[in-house]
């Protein structure tokens, strides 16, 4: 009459979070193929919008709660805003150019296909893969360890690799700048 | 079997009375796993009902609030025929619109049209369920509180895009892309000054930011650092009411030139949609700049053992409350008194003014730090 | 956006000095709002049909045409036809007759509410003030006919 709760755990060694796994994995599949599928291609930035959810619940599920925030911020809150725009700026509105046309259906999905092959074939034999224990010690991907480490002095600090990539982040703000100045005068 | 908890005393009282109400079950279905799923199902509803009766809650008085507020600014009355001084319109508003036939115009791409006004509700109710409303009333208490923050934002403007894109309309189209850039451009501000608190407070925790502040009125992170802590607060308000895309900064709706923006075309419950999460932004920005500035649930002693006596009798609730219903009705009074500035001196007053003045006050609040904190 | 050549240090202290004077004039405009706020005695608004009884019309309000009489009921209407000349709907229509002692008096002074747009032009064009626009506006009737008034109660004296 009731199911045997029991037997669920065997199934699901780690319980919630291994269910939660599953469906993530499916909807992000589900919206992935959505993705590449839809021929609208505003529709098809809303399901990379909920794809990129997926990865951010997927992180969240391994205790990375910086890495997922960073997903967030950065595909969601930047890319696929930007995307947005630039779909907004570049097409008309009310003409049916948004409609895209996928050439060669057979041979893209043939090359899909050998990907994921390729990628099980490798991935799979991989050590700790399928380990259900998480080896990792508590608050590893916390937000404190993260920066201790990102900003560390020591061996295994960051903070060489952080500062070059402040510096080449401000030298594309300024070479932004200086490419919209150019644009202006010629005017 | 790993269930997730949800950890405060709510919580707790779930979880110890749960497993008593199992013992009256069959003995053939009892386990500790149900008991913790069961537990965890109901611990999680609670919480879902609480976010909700917050936000949905408040809409009605905050729409009451604003027309009375517009209306003495403007030296009128207001709602005054249904109930008390009005008070029942707005619940008759709410059922008006909600019976209203929801209606697609021709032509739109229905898909994004009608889940853009979901998208825009997401950031207010996930940023509710992060304030702390009270010692133990608090949904979910997590290290990341102040980058989630600044991360769910960005689905706000998400909302907004494809809405006006969707309604396949100019002044939606107009409307949206214009908010899209102010709210980008906001965006980073508000980022500055919550870092500016977690710098100031050491946590990005929102429950540890309130405890920082508590003692004094002059423990508030507002009064703590010395005319700093005034100016982060100004530039929390003007960037969080850009943020909200409330007036001045409502580049988005702005009705005299854009016919209402990116919301024009929609009507009834989508319409009611943008409505409501307008008005939970703003209690979770309101709650959001006590949380950060003002103390929190905490009371404001003022050192004197008498008062403070008095004063700490108030459960924190309502001084959380009266905080949040203070700043609101400061938002409000700014709305109904300063006008719209023009889409380029919005932009320019972000990128050549706030932008370099937060910078400013991140180096004097990690200077601060170094030196007095 | 006008292009203004000036030198940078101009550029800054004009900068600095809009800082300044930009959040004053906020502060003033927000004071004046501030002050309609906590003064509820500045409303305006009449809560109409319950303080009808209260409610004054102000002076100058123009309402329907009425005759000035004293407290005797005489008018001061010498059936010149100056209003009726004045009016541009054509509402008024003054009907003289002759008194015993032969002299042109009022008879009717007949007043069509009905195309009357209430613009008191009659009132300033009569030159014995015999006329004004009552305070009334509850106006609104049923019936047409009584939209069509003879405002005098009495012949005129003349």
């Amino acid at each position: 009459m009731f199911p045997d709760l029991s037997s669920l755990a065997n199934v699901f060694p780690l319980g919630g979070i291994d269910i939660a796994f599953y469906v993530v994995a499916f909807v992000m599949v589900a919206t992935a193929i959505c993705t590449v599928a839809v021929k609208n291609i505003l529709q098809s930035a809303v399901f990379l919008i909920f794809s990129f959810v997926g990865t951010t619940v997927l992180y969240l599920l391994l205790h990375a709660e910086f890495n997922a925030l960073a997903q967030i911020m950065v595909y969601i809150g930047g890319v696929v805003i930007f995307v947005i725009f630039t779909i907004l700026l570049t097409s008309h509105l009310g003409e049916d150019a948004f409609s895209t046309k996928i050439p060669r259906y057979f041979a893209a999905f043939i090359i899909s296909i050998a990907f994921v092959a390729i990628m099980v074939k490798c991935l799979l034999p991989a050590q700790g893969l399928v380990t259900t224990a998480a080896t990792a010690p508590e608050g590893f991907a916390s937000l404190k360890a993260l920066s201790v480490r990102l900003l560390g002095y020591g061996a295994d600090g960051f903070i060489l690799p952080f500062e070059i990539v402040s510096i080449l982040l401000l030298a594309t703000l300024i070479g932004a700048i200086t490419i919209a100045r150019r644009g202006k005068e010629e005017k | 079997m790993f269930v997730p908890s949800v950890t405060n005393p709510i919580g707790d009282f779930v979880r110890e009375w749960v497993p008593k109400l199992a013992e009256y079950l069959p003995a053939a279905i009892q386990s500790d796993t149900l008991n913790s799923v069961v537990a965890f199902l109901v611990n999680a509803v609670i919480c879902v009902i609480a976010v909700c009766l917050v936000n949905i809650g408040s809409a009605p008085i905050l729409i009451y609030m604003e027309r009375k507020v517009c209306a003495h600014v403007q030296c009128r009355m207001g709602p005054m025929r249904l109930g008390w001084h009005g008070t029942i319109q707005t619940i008759a508003d709410v059922l008006k619109m909600l019976f209203k036939e929801v209606y697609a115009p021709g032509g739109v791409d229905k898909f994004v049209y009608f889940l853009a006004p979901l998208i825009v509700l997401i950031a207010p109710f996930m940023v509710a369920a992060l304030i702390p409303f009270g010692e133990n009333l608090l949904v979910a208490n997590i290290d990341m509180g102040i980058p989630l923050i600044i991360a769910i934002n960005g689905f706000g403007v998400l909302g907004i895009l494809l809405g006006g894109w969707s309604s396949n309309n100019k002044y939606s189209l107009l409307g949206a892309l214009r908010s899209g850039a102010q709210m980008i451009s906001y965006e980073i501000s508000f980022a500055l000054v919550l870092l500016f608190v977690v710098m100031i407070s050491g946590s990005t925790n929102l429950m540890a930011i309130t405890q920082t502040q508590s003692g004094t009125i002059f423990d508030w992170t507002i009064f703590r650092v010395p005319v700093l802590g005034i100016i982060a607060f100004v530039l929390f308000f003007i960037s969080s009411t850009a943020e909200m895309n409330r007036a001045p900064f409502d580049i988005a709706e702005a009705e005299q030139e854009l016919t209402g923006g990116y919301h024009t075309e929609y009507n009834g419950t989508p319409f009611a949609m943008f409505y409501l999460a307008e008005y939970i932004a703003l209690v979770t920005n309101s709650s959001l700049a006590v949380t950060c500035f003002l103390g929190g649930f905490h009371a404001p002693c003022l050192g004197i053992a008498a008062v403070d006596g008095v004063l700490t009798m108030i459960p924190g609730v309502v001084w959380f409350f009266a905080k949040v219903f203070f700043m609101i009705w400061a938002y409000m009074m700014v709305r109904w008194t300063f006008v719209r500035p023009r889409v380029d001196q919005l932009m320019s007053f972000e990128w050549k003014f706030l932008l370099p003045l937060n910078l400013l006050m991140l180096v004097a609040g990690a200077a601060y730090v170094a030196l007095v904190g | 956006m006008e292009q203004k050549n000036i030198s940078t240090k101009q550029y800054i202290k004009e900068y600095l000095k809009k800082c300044v004077t930009g959040p004053w004039s906020l502060l003033c405009g927000l004071s004046v709002s501030l002050r309609y706020f906590f003064n509820p005695k500045r409303i305006v608004t009449e809560q109409y049909p319950e303080n009808r009884k209260t409610l004054k019309m102000h002076e100058r309000f123009r309402g329907r045409l009425s005759m000035v009489e004293d407290a005797d009921g005489n008018n001061r209407c010498t059936a010149c036809g100056m209003c009726e000349r004045s009016c541009p709907n054509g509402s008024i229509n003054v009907q003289a007759t002759k008194n015993i002692a032969g002299k042109k008096v009022l008879g009717r002074y007949v007043y069509h509410f009905a195309s009357c747009t209430q613009c008191g032009l009659c009132v300033e064009a009569c030159p014995f003030g015999a006329i004004e626009m009552a305070p009334e506006f509850e106006v609104a009737t049923t019936d047409i006919k009584s939209l069509e008034m003879i405002l005098n109660k009495k012949e005129g004296q003349g």
